[in-house]
């Protein structure tokens, strides 16, 4: 196993030829980590593996990484053999990075035996995949071989999730997953986790719909419905990008890796013409119900009328081509949906809605402008339409203003008042 | 109706033999690959079928929209697969399923195993659930839920149709995509570039994330 940036292990060769009062540090095991990882013996996939990573994390021939929170004392045990060293006692010191160090007075007898060290302060509070590098020293003119030791160590708000819950097993933690995770959520450059994921959600700023040729057909592309990582996978696509359920399963599983906090679902959000002249969103979670959405018609004489969300203006009486054909003039027609697909993200009491491609919203009305308007159709033999009428118009093609905060207290009580109610 | 005629008029247009060629854009490709393992059931798909796949093309005409075909043999059934970009249609050969020539106490047990056999358990509870009528006969067409409207279809589960077409058995299955209501232009499938899910989205601002900045 390298450094988590990718470079070779460092801190391996270091030992000398061995002086009389030489103490070697024989194994390193980091007392204070989360002790969750598995799967280092498998660091190229996004495979879950239910193999523990090994202990101890550093010894002469081996390097495991490790994950730690962020804002905790480094707690490590070190076995020593000084063997060949003259009894008595020492003071020990390590110099580890930023501003950890280690310092101890310890008795040593020849043989083998192990301390405890804690670091004098704390790691810094922020995810980070760092080289814990410490370089040793000792006084009474011993010597520790080897000078300096490596472990690659993950700093993450809380426990990586050691026993996955997801049915493809996003969750579960690997060195791979949790580094991946670790890099996404630094460019976040805050430990707020509606901060977080909202930087997750910049990198997909569509959600697939159809699949991709240039995604293997392993993966299964857009779903991601397979047993080599889930929607893991998709970290290495990311131009691709994917289902909203498989990135609503991908943002859950980076969330695990860091131990942040918070809730990621998926739901599908409409609106129907009998139900507050289609004022109302209508809303679903999308892994209890997943043929939620709409799928009402009615018949008006011979006509069979479909209600749909249109994406784009329409005039009633005029017909138009199916969903999104692209026209002459290299414009696309409007589409019919069933409905709009979101993440919610719900933590510290407060929610944000990612729809694809169209930004945060705050609350699950907004969502519904995403949309032109409802409208009752007419289905023609050659899949186009023709709009009988139109329900409702959810925007007349402005962007809505921008929540002040006055907006956001009276977003507030009327969510309140309609949940007292 | 219209999808049969229309496949019919492809038919007398006639198809192109691939003969190995990959002379189909390659998200149509892709779109196709994905609705094979969608529909049908492992190691019947006409992309992991165990024996060799002839595959056909007919390019849209003003008469008639973009087809795939596919021919090849299930176990002992000889398969013609026609996809269209909204539907694909499965008909096995007389030759080697003749449901008419069945006694009719046998044709629905026949028609079911064939279903069971070709596509994923459509039903909740596994099995295909067809609503016979009381006779099978040459023009029979039913389905698994007659009453579901195929434009507006939550999943392609929801609604199976079969029928007996020129005495032989065949099975529609919609290429629904939960999200739309309708279908998409079946003229441009085969067209290169072409993506129904790249539609213009109104987009909301993003919002500064971030530790927010202190006024003094």
């Amino acid at each position: 196993m390298g450094e988590p940036n990718g470079e070779p292990p460092r801190g391996g060769d270091t030992s000398a030829p061995r002086p009389e009062n030489t103490i070697r540090i024989e194994s390193i095991r980091v007392d204070s980590d989360h002790g969750t990882l598995r799967g280092c013996d498998e660091p190229s996939g996004w495979r879950w593996s239910d193999r523990a990573c090994p202990e101890p994390e550093w010894t002469p021939a081996s390097r495991v990484p490790v994950s730690h929170t962020l804002g905790e004392k480094v707690r490590l045990e070190l076995t020593l053999d000084a063997a060949a060293a003259p009894p008595g006692s020492i003071t020990l010191e390590g110099e580890g990075p930023g501003d950890i160090q280690f310092r101890q007075t310890i008795p040593i007898s020849p043989g083998t035996s192990s301390i405890t060290l804690v670091s004098d302060h704390p790691l810094a509070r922020k995810l980070d995949a760092l080289s814990f590098d410490v370089r040793w020293s000792a006084s009474e003119a011993a010597v520790l071989a080897p000078a300096v030791t490596s472990i690659p160590m993950f700093v993450t708000m809380g426990p990586p999730r050691s026993t996955p819950m997801a049915p493809y097993k996003e969750d579960g933690a690997t060195p791979r997953r949790v580094a991946k995770a670790v890099e996404w959520a630094k460019q976040a450059n805050s430990l707020d986790p509606h901060a977080i994921v909202e930087s997750f959600l910049r990198r997909f700023p569509y959600y697939a719909l159809l699949p991709n040729p240039d995604v293997p057909a392993e993966f299964d592309h857009p779903r991601y419905f397979n047993e080599v990582g889930g929607a893991w996978p998709m970290v290495d696509y990311v131009a691709a990008s994917g289902e909203c359920q498989a990135i609503v399963r991908l943002v859950r599983g980076m969330l695990a890796q860091i131990g942040a906090p918070g809730e990621a679902r998926m739901l599908v959000v409409w609106a129907d013409p009998d139900q507050g002249n289609g004022e109302k969103p209508l809303v679903a979670d999308w892994e209890k119900n997943p043929r939620a959405g709409l799928s009402k018609t009615m018949l008006v004489g011979e006509k069979r009328l479909s209600a749909a969300l249109v994406d784009g203006p329409v005039v009633e009486g005029k017909t138009y081509p199916p969903s999104h054909t692209r026209l002459p003039d290299g414009k696309v027609s409007p589409g019919l949906n069933r409905y709009e697909a979101c993440l919610e993200f719900s933590h510290g009491g407060t929610t944000r809605y990612y729809c694809g491609g169209v930004g945060v919203l705050f609350s699950r009305h907004d969502i519904l402008k995403v949309f032109w308007g409802l409208v009752w159709v007419e289905f023609l033999p050659d899949e186009g339409f023709r709009v009988e009428k139109i329900v409702k118009r959810y925007r007349g093609g402005e962007a809505p203003p921008r929540e002040s905060p006055r907006d956001r207290i009276r977003s507030f009580f009327r969510r309140f008042a309609r949940r007292i109610s | 109706m219209k999808w049969l005629d229309d496949i019919e008029t492809a038919q007398s247009e006639g198809f192109d033999d691939l003969d190995g060629r990959v002379d189909v854009p390659g998200q149509a490709l892709a779109e196709s690959r994905h609705w094979a393992r969608t529909l049908f059931a492992q190691g019947k798909s006409p992309y992991d079928a165990a024996r060799p796949v002839r595959r056909l093309v007919h390019h849209a005409t003003k008469a008639a929209p973009d087809f795939l075909r596919h021919e090849y043999d299930v176990d002992d059934l000889h398969l013609s697969i026609v996809e269209g970009r909204s539907f694909v249609l499965v008909i096995v050969s007389r030759g080697s399923l003749d449901v008419l020539a069945l006694p009719e106490n046998e044709r629905v047990g026949a028609i079911t195993r064939v279903a069971a056999t070709l596509f994923h358990p459509v039903c909740v509870s596994g099995g295909i659930c067809f609503r016979f009528p009381e006779r099978i006969e040459e023009g029979t067409f039913f389905s698994t839920n007659p009453d579901l409207d195929p434009r507006l279809l939550g999943a392609w589960q929801d609604r199976l149709d079969a029928g007996i077409r020129g005495g032989e058995l065949v099975f529609l299955a919609y290429k629904r995509l939960p999200w739309m209501a309708g279908f998409a232009d079946p003229f441009a499938w085969l067209r290169e570039g072409e993506r129904i899910d790249r539609k213009p989205r109104f987009r909301f601002p993003f919002r500064r994330s971030g530790p927010k900045r202190k006024h003094r």
